[in-house]
């Protein structure tokens, strides 16, 4: 489809699940293929194929993806509104699964963790905002993954290990998933924001991003919420 | 669609609906918003819910695209209010937010 809307809903999804099917895989074979969701072009369709399933190189992790949340930014690489995005790309940056190969050089990280990644997907480390510790305005190479690199519309991803996520205990991938970027983004801005428990918080709309927001701020303490719905129109997240 | 009980089940203590209110006066009468949470992407909302109160100081955008910053502009000087950007965070502050929510109890809402 030329233009548009986007055409997110044109594969399988299950509550923000991206289903790409339960099958069984014999990783590192010769004939290891994985099924993913990829864009071709800007407005292109969104099609499922098959690939090969990428080795991690140093410093990273292959993740067996579990759930995959869908956002309103993945738009952009169906759209192409991103600017340097190349394709063939595979969407998705609300990501959660299982490592289930570790790099060269990856220190801290083990097979079998449950991990999430997010909208940052990585950093460079030697710009002036990661030596400042501000690794999510890196200057050179912001790696937002399904943008910078392939996300989680797929059985497996490479993540930077710099990347992940632990996911605790009790916490499901389909519930993990969708705060790896609408979650984080209203839980970290409440709690930068300069309120105290007791003030009054505002929550603007009530979607993808609204309706975590509104929870983090009642448990957060704020003690009055308010939520203003617009009715009629979109919601980042 | 009639959002204030899905805001109040998430635990809302009030909701005010700016397509039949306007959401700086409403707010104004409950003392004024510390910080209003932009999460959605026009532009015009901002400056109406920001608007006019000096005791409301200050909007948070994740997400946001656009207008927001120049039509909320004027209205943000004469009560020393900003407009802030949110970029999610790291990687360590996902892992704060998954934390977080499973002690808690967040979750997305089906």
């Amino acid at each position: 489809m030329a233009g548009g809307k986007p055409e997110l809903l044109e594969v399988p999804v299950i509550l923000g699940r991206v289903d790409v099917g339960a099958r069984n895989h014999t990783i590192g074979g010769p004939m290891s293929k994985m099924r993913l969701v990829q864009v071709t072009r800007p407005n292109g369709p969104l099609e499922i194929v098959e690939r090969e399933i990428p080795e991690p190189a140093a410093g990273q992790v292959r993740i067996k993806v579990e759930a995959c949340g869908i956002c309103h930014s993945d738009s952009m690489t169906k759209e192409g509104t991103w600017p340097g995005i190349q394709y063939p790309r595979v969407p998705g940056h609300e990501i959660a699964g299982v490592i289930d190969a570790v790099g060269a050089g990856v220190a801290g990280w083990k097979e079998g963790q449950r991990v999430g990644v997010g909208w940052h997907g990585g950093h460079c480390g030697y710009c002036d905002s990661c030596r400042r510790g501000d690794f999510v305005t890196c200057q050179i190479a912001p790696q937002v993954p399904g943008i910078a690199y392939d996300g989680g519309y797929a059985e497996y991803m490479i993540a930077p290990a710099g990347a992940l996520a632990l996911i605790p205990e009790g916490l499901s991938a389909v519930d993990a998933g969708p705060l790896m970027c609408a979650g984080i983004t209203t839980f970290n801005s409440l709690r930068n924001s300069g309120a105290r428990p007791g003030d009054l918080v505002a929550i603007l709309g009530i979607g993808g991003l609204g309706h975590l927001g509104i929870q983090f701020a009642a448990k957060m303490g704020f003690q009055h919420r308010c939520d203003c719905a617009r009715h009629g129109q979109g919601t980042a997240g | 669609m009639d959002k204030e009980p899905l805001a109040r089940k998430l635990g809302a203590w009030s909701y005010i609906d700016s397509k039949t209110q306007d959401p700086a006066a409403e707010l104004l009468k409950l003392g004024g918003a510390k910080v209003v949470l932009a999460t959605v992407t026009s532009g015009d909302s901002d400056e109406r819910d920001l608007g006019r109160s000096r005791r409301q100081r200050k909007i948070n955008h994740p997400g946001c695209r656009g207008r927001a910053a120049a039509s909320a502009r004027d209205s943000a000087d004469s009560g020393r209010r900003s407009i802030v950007g949110w970029p999610s965070g790291s990687s360590i502050d996902s892992q704060d937010t998954l934390s977080f929510s499973v002690l808690t109890g967040v979750r997305r809402d089906e």
